[in-house]
């Protein structure tokens, strides 16, 4: 039995009365690849807002790591690249390598300035990703493909155990979404990292995950996805899904 | 040049001139990363009516504009929550607030020195202007090198620096001292009304040839030093006041720097 990292117990929430999710459950178990997905507007980010406590549930439960949201202190374990994440300066002057170590350190602290900043952890990381030989280009210059990479490295570099990702292939081109699947991939059978992936291209999504969580009336279906599954199989689990 | 130096009004501009232009580009980078260049400008407007005040009642004006420079950024906070969506009404209601508490307190009594503040003034500089410069000013500093990496980590992504544990509420707090207190030991060398000049102008250049955010930060102090210095000599011998010669200094590097730049 896989331990459970995210735990969602009968969860509401709502915008000023208007609720969008109600009583909605999730279990999310170490090494799970889950696909988020549903209608526009079904509260895909806002579940996952919820989950990192960066919106607070009207009611219910949320655990992180067997620990209660509230009191929950070890956010190194968990990575997240939000929708806003790609929409960042491009002209920010800074380099991929300086992106990347910039996230290692989030206290302030005089100390951190004198600290050698892990530069094998950065260099494995832009291996991984595959932007060594672009480390010291302002990230204005890199493609949209690289730069989703340079946050996806902002996010490994700081060894998550599981991560977030909000329709992370909105303007990326074909070749670049198919590279980053496989990525994906080996993150989470290789280096065993969780993954939750909102995406709306449901196709593509059921190759890669191993579970669907499918939002509609304010409710959450998770359904399992077999890795063995034809075409017609899936057709059928679709139609289960979405309910036709 | 070594005449120039020989006149101790002139040295104690230099000493506070090169401090002032040290802080000014590093507090400005950053608030010109975050999109905020324009709150430097507000609060510079409410320091105006802090020296006032501190004229009138004859309490050093450097304390009293820190004071108010303070009460405004916490306004400016104040309104931006009241006007999510129109943040920059704040700015523009804390900047005519600011604008119209001075005018009051000017014409409320004797306060002649006011014009030093405004455009700034190399032989107004007191003794106890450099050792409140000095101590303030490294104080800024070594603050900047303390929050330089969460800093840097909220301005190229506020959210994701939220999520890693980045204390960002109080990260913003201190970080907004810091402006007030930089804008209030700027305004006697630069001006009221230049203050932000120098916060933003060394930045804007800098962004023209930076290649890293190391050489962004080497870049605009560099030219902020440049630009305080030639404006320092050239108001001496041209008999202008400094805030002017300083900013139009500036403004020429940063026009270099975009005829030169390769962007």
């Amino acid at each position: 039995m896989k331990e459970t990292i995210v735990k969602v117990r009968n969860l509401t929430f709502g915008y000023d009365k208007n609720t969008i999710l109600e009583n909605t459950n999730l279990e999310i178990k170490r090494g799970d690849y889950i696909g988020l997905v549903g209608p526009n507007g079904s509260a895909k980010t806002t579940l996952i807002r919820l989950i990192l406590g960066l919106l607070e549930p009207d009611s219910g439960h949320i655990e992180l790591f067997s620990q209660h949201i509230k009191k929950f202190n070890q956010w190194d374990k968990i990575g997240y690249i939000s929708q806003n994440a790609r929409e960042f300066n491009s002209s920010f002057p800074a380099t991929v390598e300086e992106i990347v170590e910039g996230s290692l350190v989030s206290r302030p602290g005089f100390l951190n300035l004198f600290a050698r900043p892990n530069r094998k952890k950065i260099r494995e990381v832009l291996r991984i990703v595959g932007l060594e030989k672009h480390k010291n280009k302002l990230i204005g210059n890199l493609s949209g493909g690289q730069q989703q990479k340079v946050l996806i490295a902002r996010v490994l570099v700081r060894n998550p155990e599981i991560i977030f990702m909000d329709e992370p292939l909105v303007g990326i081109d074909f070749n670049a979404q198919k590279t980053f699947y496989n990525f994906m991939k080996i993150l989470n059978r290789e280096l065993g990292i969780t993954l939750v992936m909102v995406s709306h291209d449901i196709f593509m999504l059921m190759d890669q995950v191993n579970k669907i969580a499918f939002i509609r009336n304010k409710k959450l279906q998770l359904h399992e996805v077999d890795s063995k599954l034809d075409s017609l199989d899936k057709r059928k689990l679709l139609e289960k899904i979405y309910g036709v | 040049m070594m005449e120039l130096l020989s006149y101790s009004f002139m040295q104690r501009a230099m000493i506070v001139g090169i401090l002032v232009s040290l802080v000014c580009p590093t507090i400005g980078l950053f608030l010109v990363l975050r999109r905020l260049a324009l709150i430097g400008d507000s609060l510079a407007h409410v320091t105006l009516a802090g020296v006032a005040f501190g004229i009138l009642f004859g309490i050093y004006p450097v304390y009293s504009a820190i004071v108010f420079a303070l009460l405004a950024s916490l306004c400016i906070e104040f309104f931006r929550k009241k006007y999510e969506n129109y943040a920059e009404i704040s700015l523009a209601i804390v900047l005519s607030g600011g604008i119209a508490v001075a005018t009051v307190l000017i014409s409320l009594g004797n306060t002649a020195g006011i014009l030093g503040y405004l455009f700034g003034s190399i032989v107004l500089v007191t003794e106890h202007d450099i050792i409140i410069t000095v101590i303030l000013g490294i104080f800024v500093l070594v603050s900047i090198l303390i929050l330089y990496k969460p800093l840097f980590y909220i301005s190229f992504d506020e959210e994701s620096a939220r999520i890693a544990g980045v204390p960002v509420k109080q990260v913003n707090v201190y970080f907004s001292i810091l402006v007030a207190v930089t804008i209030a030991i700027s305004m006697r060398v630069v001006g009221i009304l230049l203050v932000t000049s120098l916060m933003t102008l060394p930045v804007a250049a800098s962004l023209q040839i930076a290649r890293s955010f190391k050489s962004a930060l080497i870049y605009s102090i560099g030219f902020s030093v440049v630009s305080v210095i030639t404006g320092l000599i050239s108001s001496f011998y041209l008999n202008l006041a400094p805030g002017g010669t300083i900013v139009l200094a500036a403004l020429t590097i940063l026009l270099l720097a975009m005829f030169f730049s390769s962007k």
